[in-house]
This record gives C-alpha cells, sequence and structure tokens, in this order.
C-alpha cells in the first residue's frame, strides 16, 4: 500500500502558470500572471518589495494556504498537476521544497534537521537515514564541514551554514523543484557566493526558482528572470536579454535604479 | 489508504483540541450558570436593590425562603470596604510599586537587579495566607502601639494588600519599561536631557499603556483577595470610617459566613460572590476598553492631528503643569522616589520572608515532629505531614486535569486559529473572564458544584476539580505564550518540507516551547500550593489525619497555616507552616526559573 | 521619485569626453588633410603630436568605463552605452592613428609637386572628417538613423578609393620612373581614407548595438 503512495508522489520538475490571481482579503496580490518555467534552470523573481514576488513564489507549494483570507485562482501545473486541485499538500511539498529568507534550522542537531523530511515520509532506519544525511550534506557542499559535528546544534552553526543546512534539509527528500525565498539577504558576500555556487550547481537535478532583491544575484545565477511590479510579471525571459536589453520600460528603469 | 489515515489523523487532532477549547468555555458557562441559579432566589427573596444598597447585614441561619426574614441583609458596607482597602492598596502598593519598577529600570546596578527582580517574582508567588499571617505577628502588634485596638482595620489591609500587589505592579511596568526602545533613550539623551529627565519626560509616558494595565490587574487582585483580609481586617460589618475601624469586604463575608450558613444566608453568599464577580469583570472591561483605547487613539493621533478646544484646553493645563514641575524640580523628586521606593520595596519584602525564616526556622529545628509527626486526636503535638499529602495530592489531580486540557487549548488557539471566527473569540472571551475570577468565586463555585457531586461533604477530589478550573486560564495563557515565542518560521520550514500539522506540532512547535510550558506548569504547582480561599469550603479546612483516599477531606499547608493562625494556640506551628511554604514556593520558583534558563540555553545552541 | 544623479552625471562626463576625443581626431583629419593639399611637411609631422593626445583621451576613457562598469555594475541601456563606449574608443584611437600616419606621409612625400590634381582625395578627407563626427554624435545622440546614414556613405568612401586607385595605377603606367614614388604614397593616403570610414561604420555599428540591443555586422 505504501508503494501506491510513492508512485502518487508528484514528480514534476517544470512549473506552468496560467492565468493566476490572488488576493488577500480584497487587495489583489497576483494580477493575472501566466508564465513558463523551465526545468533544471535557475529562474530569478526581482521586484520592488511588496510587488508580489514573494506571494508569487509561494503559489508554488502552496504556503499561502496558512494565510488567512488567502484566495488564489488561475492554473498552476507542476509537470502535469494541476496543484490547485484536491491534492495532497503534503506530497507537494515534498516534490517542491523551499527555503526561506532567514536560515530556519529547527532546534535539534543537524542530523535530526536533516532527517526530519524523510522521517515525515516514513523513512526511519538507521542505515538509510544515515545515507540521506550524508548525499545531502555532499550535495550541499557541506558533508566535510560538518561530518564531525552532525549530533551538535544546528543552532550553534553560522549563519550561513544554517542557510546551507536548510538547503541540505530541503534537498533530504529529493524534491523536483526547490523554491528560494530572498535565501541570501540575511547573509555575509561569502556565505552568499557559497549558496549561489551551490544553486548553479543544483540545476544538474533540480529546477530553482528563486526570489531575490539582489539584481546582481539574478544575473549571477539565473537562467530566466522575470519582472514583477504591482502584482504583475511585467517581463520574463533570459537573464542575458533582460539585463542587456529589456523589452518593457518598466523593467530598464526598475533594473537601472531609475524608479518611478 | 494511509493518506486517508493521515488526513484522518489530522482531523482527529484538531477535533481533540478543539473539544479541550470547548471544555474551558464550558467552564466558564458552568460557573456563571450556578452562580446565576443559586443566587436568583436570594436576589428574589431579598431584593436586588436592597441586598446592594443596604447598609445592615446582620444574618440569621435558620432563615428559608418559605418563612419571613429574621436577619437583615445588605452588604452595602462591604462593597465599600471592598473598595476603600483596594484604593488604599493601590496608593501603597501602586505608587512604590510605579517607582520600584523606575528603579529596577533604570536606576539599578546590575547584580542587585537580578536579584531583587527574582526576589520579586518569587513574591508573587508567595502565598496569601502567608502575607496575612505576616500580618497578624508582625503588622498588627506594630500598629497596635499607635492604634485604640489591635491595629486590625482598613491601614493594616491596605499595608498588606499594597505589599501583596506591589510584585504585580512592579514586575508588569518593569516590563513595559525595559520594552521601550533603546532608540527613545538615545535621542534623548543625544538632545542634552540628563538620566532622570529622559526617564521621566520619554521612557516613563512611553510605557505608560502597560503601567497603567499593571496598575489595573493590580486592582483585580485587590478586589479578588479574601485570606489576608481576612486575617486582618476585622471583619465586622461595618464602614470602615477610620484607619483602625474594623470592616469587612465581600470576599471576607463569603469565608466568614459560609462554614455554617443556612438555607437564605447561604443564597446571600453566593449573591455576594455574583456582587463580587461583577466589580472583577467590570474592571477587567474597562481595562479592556482603554487599553484598546490607547491603541486607536494613537493611531487617530498620525491619521490627523485635530485640536478641539477640549483638546486645546488639556494642552494648557499639561503647559503648566509641566513648566510648574519643571521649576519645583519634579524630576529630581521623582528620581529621588524611585531610589527611595526601590529601596522600601526591597526591605519590605525581605523583612517578610526575614521575618519567615527567623521565627519558623527554630520551631523546626526545635521540634522537627511538627513536619513529619504522626497525627493524633487533640493533641499538643500538632503535624502538618496531612496537609503535605492533601496538598501532594491536590497538586497531582489538579495538574492531571488541567496540564493537558490547559496545553491542548492553548493549542488550539495558537496552532488552528487561522481566521478569528465566532467560535474562537467565544474561547478567548471565556478564558478571559475564567482569568479575572476571584478565587473565592472559584471557591463558591466548587462547593455548589462539585461538593454535592462527591457526596455533599468536602473531599480531596471536590478541591482539586476547583483548583483545575482556576489553573486553566494561567496555564492556557502561558501555553499560549511560549507557543507563540515559537518562530512563524519554524513552522514553515516544517510545513514546506511536507510535514503535517500534527508532525509539526509535536516535533517541532511542542519541543521548542517545552521550556515555557514547564515553567507554567511548575508556576501551577506552585498556585495550587498557595491558594486556600478555594479550598476552604471544597477540600475541607480540618487538620485531621492524613487522608486515605481523594474522597477524604483535608486541609492543604495554606489551609492549614489559616486555621493555625487564627487559633491563637499554634502560633509557633503557624510560623514553621509558613516556612514550609515560602520554601516550597521559593524551591518552585527557582527549579522554573533553571529550567527555563537552561532549556533555552540548549535550544539555543550553545553545546555546539 | 527616485533619481540617480550621480550616475547620470558620470555618464555624461564618459560622453562630453567620448566627444572632445572624437573632436580632436575630426581635426586632426583636417588638418591632415590641409596638410597633404598644401603640401605643408611641418602640419603633416606636428600630428604624431595630436595623437598622443588621443591616446591619453583613450586610456582615460577606458578607465572611466571600467570604473563604471566594476562600481555600478550596470545593465540594460547603462551596460550597452558603457560597453559601447568602451568598444568605440579603439575605432576612435585609429581615427587619430590614421590621421598621424597621413600626416607622416605628407612629411616625408617625394617630389615638390603632385603628379596629379588631389580632387577625389580631398573629397575623400571630407567625406572622412563628416563620417567621423557624425558616427560618435549618433551615439552621443543615441541616433540610430543617422548612423545608418553613415554607414551607407562608406559606399561612397569605398567608390571614391577605387577612383583615386584607378587613377593611380594609371599614372604609373603612363611613366613609372616619375610617377612610382609619389602614386604609392598617395595610395596609402587614400587607403588611411578608406580605413577612417571603416571604423566610423564600426563606430555605428556599436551606435545600433546600444540602441536596439543587438550588434550586426555591415
Amino acid at each position: 500500500m505504501a508503494k501506491t503512495i510513492n508512485e502518487k508522489k508528484l514528480t514534476g520538475q517544470s512549473i506552468s502558470v496560467k492565468n493566476a490571481n490572488l488576493w488577500y482579503g480584497d487587495f489583489q496580490a497576483i494580477k493575472n500572471i501566466s508564465v513558463e518555467i523551465p526545468e533544471k534552470k535557475v529562474s530569478a523573481f526581482i521586484g520592488p518589495s511588496g510587488c508580489g514576488k514573494s506571494t508569487f513564489l509561494k503559489c508554488f507549494n502552496r504556503m499561502n494556504d496558512l494565510i488567512p483570507d488567502c484566495r488564489v485562482t488561475g492554473e498552476f501545473k507542476i509537470g502535469e498537476t494541476n496543484i490547485y486541485q484536491k491534492i495532497d499538500v503534503n506530497a507537494l511539498r515534498r516534490n517542491v521544497g523551499m527555503v526561506f529568507q532567514k536560515p530556519n534550522p529547527f532546534p535539534m542537531s543537524v542530523y535530526d534537521n536533516i532527517a526530519y523530511g524523510p522521517r515525515t515520509f516514513g523513512i526511519h532506519k538507521r542505515s538509510a537515514l544515515d545515507q540521506i544525511v550524508e548525499t545531502s550534506l555532499k550535495q550541499a557542499a557541506m558533508w566535510n564541514e560538518l561530518k564531525d559535528r552532525l549530533n551538535g546544534s544546528a543552532l550553534g552553526l553560522s549563519g550561513g551554514q544554517q542557510q546551507r543546512l536548510c538547503i541540505a534539509r530541503a534537498l533530504a527528500v529529493k524534491p523536483g523543484i526547490i523554491l528560494m525565498d530572498e535565501p541570501t539577504s540575511a547573509l555575509d558576500p561569502i556565505s552568499t557566493g557559497k549558496i549561489e555556487e551551490l544553486c548553479e550547481e543544483l540545476t544538474k537535478t533540480t529546477t530553482i526558482v528563486i526570489v531575490t532583491h539582489n539584481m546582481q544575484q539574478a544575473t549571477r545565477i539565473s537562467d530566466k528572470t522575470g519582472f514583477f511590479l504591482l502584482g504583475e510579471l511585467v517581463e520574463f525571459g533570459d537573464t542575458d536579454e533582460i539585463f542587456t536589453n529589456p523589452k518593457d520600460v518598466r523593467t530598464e528603469r526598475y533594473i537601472t535604479g531609475r524608479f518611478g | 489508504m494511509t493518506v486517508l489515515n493521515a488526513k484522518n489523523k489530522e482531523k482527529a487532532g484538531k477535533a481533540f483540541f478543539a473539544a479541550a477549547a470547548v471544555i474551558c468555555v464550558i467552564a466558564v458557562a458552568a460557573i456563571f450558570a450556578f452562580l446565576i441559579i443559586k443566587s436568583v432566589p436570594a436576589f428574589g427573596k431579598l431584593g436586588v436593590f436592597e441586598f446592594i444598597f443596604g447598609d445592615n447585614w446582620s444574618s440569621d441561619r435558620l432563615d428559608t425562603y418559605d418563612s419571613p426574614l429574621s436577619g437583615t441583609y445588605g452588604i452595602f458596607t462591604m462593597i465599600f470596604g471592598t473598595f476603600t482597602a483596594t484604593i488604599g492598596a493601590l496608593l501603597i502598593g501602586g505608587v512604590f510599586g510605579y517607582f520600584t519598577a523606575v528603579f529596577l529600570a533604570f536606576y539599578c546596578p546590575a547584580v542587585p537587579k537580578r536579584i531583587f527582580s527574582s526576589v520579586i517574582n518569587l513574591l508573587a508567588g508567595i502565598p496569601s495566607v502567608v502575607y496575612g499571617f505576616f500580618g497578624i505577628v508582625f503588622l498588627l502588634p506594630v500598629l497596635s502601639k499607635i492604634a485604640p485596638n489591635n491595629g486590625s482595620g482598613l491601614l493594616a489591609t491596605s499595608i498588606i494588600l499594597g505589599i501583596m500587589i506591589l510584585p504585580t505592579v512592579v514586575s508588569l511596568s518593569k516590563t513595559s519599561l525595559e520594552a521601550v526602545p533603546r532608540a527613545y533613550y538615545e535621542a534623548s539623551v543625544a538632545l542634552g536631557a540628563n538620566h532622570s529627565e529622559t526617564v521621566f519626560r520619554v521612557m516613563t509616558p512611553a510605557a505608560k499603556s502597560g503601567i497603567i494595565a499593571s496598575l489595573v490587574l493590580a486592582v483585580g487582585r485587590a478586589l479578588g483577595e479574601t485570606m489576608a483580609v481576612v486575617m486582618v481586617a476585622g471583619n465586622s460589618p461595618n464602614y470602615p470610617d477610620g484607619l483602625f475601624s474594623s470592616f469587612r469586604v465581600l470576599t471576607a463575608n463569603i469565608v466568614m459566613e459560609m462554614g455554617y450558613a443556612g438555607e437564605v444566608q447561604e443564597g446571600a453568599l453566593i449573591a455576594t460572590g455574583v456582587v463580587l464577580l461583577f466589580f472583577v469583570l467590570l474592571v477587567n472591561l474597562i481595562f479592556g476598553f482603554f487599553s484598546k483605547k490607547a491603541v486607536t487613539a494613537s493611531v487617530k493621533k498620525q491619521e490627523k492631528h485635530k485640536i478641539t478646544y477640549f483638546n486645546k484646553q488639556i494642552k494648557r493645563i499639561k503647559n503648566c503643569v509641566y513648566s510648574f514641575t519643571h521649576k519645583i524640580g519634579a524630576v529630581k523628586i521623582c528620581k529621588g522616589m524611585a531610589i527611595g521606593s526601590g529601596i522600601f520595596s526591597a526591605v519590605a519584602l525581605l523583612l517578610i520572608i526575614g521575618f519567615i525564616f527567623v521565627k519558623g526556622l527554630p520551631q523546626i529545628i526545635q521540634k522537627p515532629s511538627i513536619i513529619y509527626g504522626k497525627y493524633e486526636f487533640a493533641s499538643e503535638n500538632i503535624t502538618i505531614l496531612p496537609s503535605i499529602v492533601t496538598t501532594l495530592f491536590a497538586v497531582a489531580i489538579s495538574l492531571i486535569i488541567s496540564i493537558p486540557i490547559g496545553l491542548m487549548t492553548a493549542i488550539f488557539l495558537n496552532e488552528y486559529t487561522k481566521n478569528n471566527n465566532i467560535f474562537i473569540r467565544i474561547i478567548r472571551r471565556g478564558i478571559d473572564i475564567l482569568a479575572g475570577v476571584p478565587s473565592i468565586v472559584y471557591g463558591l463555585f466548587g462547593m455548589i458544584a462539585f461538593v454535592p457531586i462527591f457526596g455533599g461533604s468536602s473531599s480531596i477530589l471536590a478541591g482539586s476539580l476547583t483548583i483545575s478550573i482556576m489553573l486553566l486560564p494561567t496555564i492556557v495563557r502561558s501555553c499560549e505564550e511560549s507557543l507563540k515565542s515559537v518562530l512563524k518560521s519554524q513552522r514553515e520550514g516544517s510545513f514546506a518540507l511536507g510535514a503535517g500539522k500534527l508532525r509539526t506540532i509535536f516535533r517541532i512547535v511542542l519541543p521548542s516551547a517545552m521550556p515555557g510550558i514547564l515553567s507554567a506548569i511548575i508556576l501551577s504547582m506552585g498556585r495550587v500550593i498557595s491558594e486556600s480561599a478555594p479550598f476552604l469550603y471544597t477540600m475541607g479546612s480540618v487538620i485531621s489525619a492524613i487522608p486515605n483516599s481523594v474522597m477524604d477531606s483535608g486541609a492543604s499547608l495554606a489551609v492549614a497555616l489559616y486555621r493555625l493562625s487564627g487559633e491563637g494556640w499554634y502560633i509557633n506551628e503557624a510560623y514553621a507552616t509558613a516556612l514550609v511554604l515560602i520554601i516550597i514556593v521559593l524551591a518552585l520558583n527557582i527549579t522554573a526559573e533553571m529550567l527555563a534558563g537552561k532549556l533555552s540555553k540548549k535550544l539555543k545552541g550553545d553545546n555546539a | 521619485m527616485y533619481e540617480r544623479k550621480q550616475f547620470d552625471e558620470e555618464l555624461t562626463e564618459l560622453k562630453t569626453k567620448l566627444i572632445e576625443m572624437c573632436c580632436l581626431t575630426a581635426d586632426m583629419i583636417t588638418k591632415a588633410i590641409s596638410a597633404l593639399i598644401r603640401l605643408d611637411r611641418n602640419l603633416g609631422k606636428s600630428l604624431a603630436e595630436t595623437d598622443k593626445k588621443v591616446d591619453d583621451y583613450e586610456m582615460d576613457i577606458e578607465k572611466r568605463c571600467m570604473r563604471l562598469l566594476i562600481r555600478r555594475q550596470p545593465v540594460a541601456k547603462d551596460f550597452r552605452e558603457i560597453s559601447t563606449a568602451l568598444k568605440m574608443i579603439t575605432d576612435i584611437e585609429r581615427f587619430g592613428d590614421q590621421a598621424a600616419d597621413i600626416g607622416d606621409l605628407v612629411a616625408t612625400m617625394p617630389g615638390d609637386t603632385y603628379i596629379k590634381k588631389l580632387e577625389h582625395l580631398s573629397a575623400m578627407g571630407t567625406l572622412a572628417v563628416r563620417m567621423v563626427k557624425d558616427s560618435v554624435r549618433s551615439f552621443t545622440e543615441n541616433d540610430a538613423s543617422l548612423a545608418d546614414e553613415i554607414i551607407a556613405l562608406d559606399d561612397e568612401m569605398d567608390d571614391m578609393f577605387l577612383k583615386v586607385q584607378q587613377e593611380l595605377i594609371l599614372l604609373i603606367e603612363q611613366d613609372g620612373k616619375k610617377n612610382g614614388d609619389q602614386a604609392i604614397t598617395l595610395m596609402m593616403v587614400a587607403k588611411y581614407l578608406e580605413r577612417i570610414g571603416d571604423h566610423a561604420v564600426n563606430v555605428c555599428e556599436w551606435t545600433k548595438y546600444n540602441e536596439t540591443g543587438v550588434h550586426q555586422k555591415f
């Protein structure tokens, strides 16, 4: 019986959105957005604060469900599955991992942090967990740093390490997509560099969608860039194109710092 | 199949938590229902107006509802007495408390401040009977030197109540003073104001709402206080017409006569409880109204700055006061007051603890059998072992009942209430009301609701049930506080990994909130041990043999102290009991503090 | 409304420098042509000095561009403008080089009189000056259509070069001994002028990249 669930697990890696709208009460935060996010690429969303980019990101793993009075319309497809139909939200979130603005390791050991996800989905065998912890940490390029302190508290790590641990934690359930909500805004440049490096590395297996306030970051790591303004996706296209020759004058104004 | 199970599990979990919350609401409803049902005949027989505004109380236990009354039942003297005593307490405890808080927040060096602060916290946990006992054995003899009587009356009551509310005022005011952003201080000092000017012109006004809240809470505590007042007020049903005239407060009325009350008398006493409850809830309501108004007012001020004639006048008066106080150096006076109050409070509080220690310790050393001796009827050898056992029973039973319900309610309120719908609002309001109900009213409720169920006589079970309900609001609130302190990002992290709500609650939220929850549990234990008013007529007040079962009656330690101190012959044993009580409360408080500190340290990851 | 004053000022300064550099090279070409026509060997020689100034301009502008790239991390139009400027100065510097080379040729011109009338060469000179000036103007004024005009003008330049070439070949065929030395020198002058036209086209191509984001070779 357990097997059927694994088969049911969402596995898509591309995201396709058609006519998405989102309201917080009466306030429309997302206005009729359609976009195709390609698989195994880094897609970045940029835009001024409050433009809806984070909100849009949170639609992909339905984290907006946690917010009262939040209403979503339109079609969100991960692979072939429409995620706003009746689906198992937890299975969705297993496939669509998320890394947050501030590192949020759980107050437990490094090992338990990474094992949390797999345990949630019923993996309890020590050897299997050991394997997952090691693989995830290696994927996040932290194995050598942390292999001797797996039982130490995750809260004792530096901010940058904590954030990479959170990425490793997300990787532990083998997601097809990882959402990153300004993952480096609280970090120093070195840690930021490490995470950016990691993002590019991860695209071998994973789709990455990242929201960032740092345009240079988008230019550095993303293949696709989308510009949000007042709940609209003004422009979405190849990063090189957006940053050398944007089509929309609003994009141009924003990225060159002539805002308003 | 498994998916279905997981879903059902989530649903069942939510239902469980909601059920706990419903129990809280039912408790409130039950209290009100019982009090109203039981008091309506009395109000009918006596007349609402006559009862409240009549100023003559001479009850007759033989009065029945079917025959003409021979006693008179008017409680206005007591209403008046209650408010006079409360104002007196506020003058003493409020003023000293406020200035002590200022002293602690802005004038006290770090190390004494830490010690002082934990002593204040400790004092908030000391049983009210101990305060009353201190009044009897220390304050009354001192006052009697200048008083025409033994020293009891309004002044003694005000002082004792004032000292009792001091910790409440100090710790809450201090918290809100310390919450004022440091940037305000820096801004004021940068403009050239000195320390005291900054403290009294910038920091204190900024913390105004929190300070008022602490005072209102203190008023609530003073209104509802029973045992300490009973022990020093004199209790004759007169108007308090002098500092030393014997008077009676509403709570005292219930305690004094409930034990032997007849039919109409009992109704009248329950009606007294209803009146008391009404006043306490009114205070809470006013407080809620004012605190809400303070918030909206400050918002509105920013929205538009409209100066009406009235406001202009107020401004003028304010300016006058400001320049006047400036001239006479009010800030300097305030500074002096702050430092003076700090020292005074420290002395007063140390005096209480020190006095009990100095007097109690020799008793225990000379006659250790006071604590563990075998109980014998009518003997010279009083032992408090039965009381200790009774107290332990009460602690165990009440915690087993109230902790799960309280914690689950807190979980429901904090984790499952995305929308603030009517159901949630009812639960919250219910808990607020429960928190405001004076302990003697719980005692009344227990007596008319639980005692009849368990065979008509008081028993440990009835007492424990009573106190369980009383503990609920505090447990819910402090558990909710600790749940709230768990960062939202932790929950998001768990949800984002695909964990469900139950798993998130049990694996992420609860472990992080554990220090807070544990200290809530320990403080609840302290409360069960400290309380006496709810036990008097539910669990029993007779010091007898060690209870064999929960259906036996018995006096808890605090009740025992009340009994021993009231009878005069056993004053030495009373000292010993008071000391034992203080030591237990002290130990619990220190444990709670250490546990919280240790756990939060561990959670912060210092071990890495 | 948010304005980025500093960056815009720096960009304007950059453009001013570009114009100055361009004017300097245009002036050099004018002088080279007049030296040629009047066979003023001293004037011709003096151009080597001016060329050093052009080199200084190139270094200065290059430094400014790199500083802007590092400090402002420009994107979109800003990025295109700065990278255009950076590419452009190489061509503008070549303008100066060619003018100095022509001056050098004049200084060492064999013979005291010309073997032919210099009508086409002087026309090529005038055209070169115009192309130089307008190519940079098309950039500073964001004028893509002007750039297109210049690019079209290059065909004229090429035609005239062919005519000069044919004339000189004819002269050599007539009397190689008498005309040969000067004809070859004049041929080189013509080639330099034709090269100036090509560089002007390069500048225009970058102007067009700056406007459209597409770099296209003509």
